[in-house]
């Protein structure tokens, strides 16, 4: 998929585990796996807003476009 | 999903009734004391003419049977499921195949029975058709829905 979420890049940035942001933005760790290996079809707004944050980022810290 | 059961039910009777009638004509033609070469001497098949309803009517049960076998993936599992998708699909070709079939038999042997009859026959005929090709549109729609319904469960 050409959009890549960098969570994992983020996370030890701040030094944080991925439990601990799911549980901080009420995710499952299931479904923030499902982000990071990239098989999310999609991002809900509500998500992106919770993760950045938490994370005190920007969307651009974590979403990133490569062309095919 | 109680509509769902009970449709299961009525069409797993509905089965039931189908194969012991069609059990009962066999076994009416096979010991029965109908000789099939005088009364179907003049009919279009032949002594053929009641085998190609029971075959018909065999065809039908078979597009129910997989209606029901959607209807059950309904209620284990989620509405928008392959499977279901796929048995509905099977279960409209049947019927719209034997709908097809009932009503040029219908018509090819028309002439020896009345027409009120013939007209009644046929009107269920086409209403078979019209269900089959509903089944039809109902399996293309749980098809998409399913694609639909995947995107929203990887929607994070």
């Amino acid at each position: 998929m050409p959009i890549i979420v960098n969570v994992d890049v983020m996370l030890a940035t701040r030094k944080m585990r991925s439990n601990e942001l799911a549980e901080r933005i009420g995710m499952t760790t299931a479904n923030l796996s499902i982000l990071k290996t990239g098989k999310a079809k999609a991002i809900r707004f509500s998500t992106l807003e919770a993760i950045c944050e938490v994370l005190e980022c920007q969307p651009a810290d974590i979403l990133e476009y490569v062309k095919e | 999903m109680k509509k769902i059961k009970i449709l299961y039910i009525t069409l797993f009777l509905f089965m039931i009734f189908g194969v012991l009638g069609i059990t009962g004509s066999l076994l009416t033609i096979f010991l029965g004391e109908i000789n099939l070469l005088e009364v179907y001497a003049y009919r279009n098949f032949g002594i053929l003419t009641p085998f190609i309803s029971i075959l018909i009517s065999i065809m039908l049960l078979c597009g129910i049977f997989n209606i029901q076998k959607a209807l059950q993936g309904f209620l284990r599992n989620t509405y928008f499921n392959a499977k279901s998708a796929k048995h509905l699909k099977t279960g409209g070709l049947i019927l719209v195949g034997s709908s097809i079939l009932a009503i040029l038999n219908g018509f090819i042997n028309g002439s020896f029975v009345d027409k009120e009859s013939l007209l009644l026959s046929s009107i269920i005929y086409c209403l078979l058709l019209i269900i089959g090709i509903a089944v039809l549109a109902v399996s293309d729609i749980i098809t998409k829905g399913e694609v639909i319904e995947q995107e929203n469960l990887l929607t994070i």
